[in-house]
């Protein structure tokens, strides 16, 4: 018969659960409960994590590299006392082109960690529609690739995310504004008295009000025109495939490429801030549940030694060895552990269904989608397995140092 | 200490199968109120011995018992297990050991509760080769067939009156057919009648199996049965003589 590691330690482990029922239940119950919140509220947090990211994320870049600002130069040696005491006036900053686009665009390709790169020029203007006059931000794209950085055509209310020479897209607030739907025409006033009439070929919703109101696609080149920037494009937009390194790889964009590279991470830094707490709460509560979880199976785990004294001792005549009993114990703090997150997460798995089909809803979609992944249920037993051995250290280690006269004389 | 040695088979050496050499246990080693419960023990016994160690309370049989058993360690002295010398052995080795040269009667026979009778004989091998094997199953069916409980096999110790219990210790005991048996008082729990079926088991196994065993015993009349009877008073070996009992060739 084929040798299976720890079969005998496993097999008293086994029994020994089995014998004290009630006291096994009991711990395994524990566990299941730790193991079905630490499910959910991860469930929950990073389904609240994701949509946050989603909404807030989904309608920008990542990253954003601009052409550096304007500053003023001082033409004489610095006098750092009269300087301290000088009032200066900072250089308004003027549309301008990030120099050599083309190539920085294509070396950013190259980049296994960017998932997309869209060159974008974007500047104020005017839509006229009859009496009505709005100001907006018009943004000169390559709809194909804009659409991987801000998925436009998924969020099109009427029309399709096409804008051409003479055709635009609008969002869903300024088309009702000026009072236009898909095939109205639109005159655009840019720099300079630069104009021109299109036709709405769409109408999106993004789902921020601010730019539902004021986005104004077009392709690129009419875009330049209506700016007075030829040639030239203000930003090169990029998403990467994860969104918190945003930060270091703008800081290195930075620095190759002589450009003012913008993370989401510095421009929205609130929504930073909410995730980082939703992290760090979620870690505490993990901990709590967790140390709970771990206390009650080492007491547990205690009072089975002291009550299994006899037959520990009876078991160490028998021949076992000190690290065999110490197994069997340690082994049953795995049991438990491994059974208890087994119920437990069918159990956090429940709470996450029933949340999100009987949980609060404003309005006919969830509140926002909640999932618990296989990682996660894997993460949990894992974990709770592992918790299980640890905290049955101190019992098993108590175990394997009785003294077997002591054990089998006192009981 | 020296760890772990080969133990799979006891060494064949024709010596005694338990030797002690000026045995010495103390307690409380080094403090004031230093106590010594054995005093040098010199000992042998020969395969397949029948001994009865008797004496008053705490005349050290049990410290002797323990000793012998592997199961604590001298303060001074050798003691020799079918060949092993003993002193320098870690844990494991010991364990080892213990588990495929001794075998163990206790007066509470000390089953193990969640398992079946069954189960708990075969427990010693199960702890040695780290699995089930079908020929450890079949001699434990054959050990329980010979003292007539292997309709008893799957009865858990609860479900067993104590002379059923001590018989399946007894079984546990000798599924490895060990060379030397130390039963510690293993009639002391018993009625009358019980007592002679359990002392005339080990008397049975003994003369098949060849085991030689040491049993402790406050029993005069089963002392008496025995091949060699050894008494102890203060720690010291202060008779060791034969049994009334016809010994075997």
């Amino acid at each position: 018969m084929m040798r299976v590691p720890l079969w005998y330690e496993t097999r008293l482990a086994i029994e020994f659960l089995r014998e004290g029922r009630s006291q096994s239940l009991l711990i395994i119950l524990g566990v299941a409960l730790g193991v079905a919140v630490i499910v959910f509220v991860l469930a929950l947090i990073s389904g609240l994590q994701d949509n946050l990211v989603e909404r807030t994320l989904g309608t920008q870049a990542h990253i954003k590299l601009r052409a550096p600002d304007e500053v003023v130069r001082e033409l004489r040696p610095i006098d750092t006392l009269a300087v301290a005491s000088q009032r200066r006036n900072e250089r308004a900053q003027r549309l301008r082109s990030v120099q050599n686009w083309q190539a920085i665009a294509e070396a950013l390709e190259d980049y296994p960690q960017i998932t997309a790169v869209s060159p974008v020029v974007t500047g104020p203007a005017f839509a006229r529609r009859g009496e009505a006059f709005k100001s907006v931000a018009i943004l000169g794209v390559d709809p194909a690739r804009y659409a991987q950085i801000v998925p436009v055509p998924e969020r099109m209310v009427s029309g399709v995310f096409r804008p051409t020479a003479t055709e635009i897209v609008i969002g869903v607030v300024l088309a009702d504004e000026l009072g236009v739907g898909v095939g109205d025409r639109v005159r655009l006033e840019g720099t300079d008295a630069r104009a021109g009439t299109f036709q709405v070929a769409g109408v999106f919703r993004l789902g921020v009000r601010d730019l539902d109101e004021r986005f104004v696609f077009l392709p690129i080149r009419p875009a330049q025109t209506l700016l007075d920037l030829p040639g030239g494009i203000t930003n090169i937009d990029l998403t990467i495939d994860d969104i918190f390194a945003a930060e270091g790889l703008a800081r290195e964009l930075d620095l190759r490429y002589g450009v003012t590279a913008e993370s989401w991470m510095e421009t929205s830094e609130q929504l930073l801030n909410a995730l980082r707490s939703q992290s760090e709460s979620t870690t505490v509560i993990q901990s709590f549940v967790g140390i709970s979880v771990a206390f009650g199976i080492a007491s547990v785990l205690a009072v089975s030694v002291v009550q299994r004294r006899r037959e520990i001792g009876i078991l160490r005549a028998m021949g076992s060895t000190s690290n065999q009993v110490m197994a069997v114990f340690l082994i049953q703090g795995g049991l438990v552990g491994l059974i208890g997150s087994a119920f437990g997460s069918s159990a956090g798995l429940g709470m996450v269904h029933l949340f999100t089909t009987l949980g609060p809803r404003p309005t006919e979609e969830a509140l926002f989608d909640i999932t618990a992944g296989a990682g996660l249920v894997l993460g949990a037993t894992l974990l709770a397995t592992l918790t299980g051995i640890v905290s049955a250290h101190f019992p098993a280690r108590r175990a394997a140092l009785l003294d077997p006269v002591a054990a089998i004389r006192d009981g | 200490m020296a760890e772990p040695m080969d133990v799979a088979q006891p060494a064949d050496t024709g010596e005694p199968v338990l030797r002690l050499e000026r045995v010495r246990k103390c307690y409380n080693v080094g403090t004031p109120i230093e106590v010594e419960v054995l005093h040098g023990i010199d000992l042998e016994v020969g395969p397949g011995e029948f001994v009865a160690l008797v004496g008053p309370s705490g005349s050290g049989k049990s410290t002797l018992l323990n000793i012998l058993g592997l199961l604590d360690r001298p303060t001074d002295g050798e003691v020799w297990i079918a060949g092993h010398a003993t002193r320098q052995l870690g844990d494991v080795a010991r364990s080892r050991l213990r588990g495929q040269v001794l075998g163990f009667v206790f007066q509470f026979h000390h089953l193990l509760t969640a398992f079946t009778a069954l189960d708990n004989i075969q427990l010693p091998r199960w702890a040695a080769m780290g699995r089930e094997d079908d020929e450890v199953r079949a001699r434990a069916l054959e050990l329980l067939d010979a003292v007539g409980m292997k309709a008893f096999a799957q009865r858990r110790p609860k479900e067993l009156s104590g002379g059923q219990q001590q018989r399946v210790a007894i079984c546990r005991a000798l599924i490895h057919r060990p060379p030397v048996v130390l039963a510690d008082e293993p009639t002391g729990n018993l009625d009358t009648e019980t007592s002679a079926q359990a002392f005339s088991l080990l008397r049975r196994f003994n003369r098949e199996f060849g085991c030689a065993f040491i049993i402790v015993t406050h029993d005069p009349k089963l002392a008496e049965g025995c091949d060699r009877v050894i008494e102890m008073v203060d720690g010291h070996i202060v008779q060791d003589r034969a049994g009334h009992a016809p010994r075997l060739e």
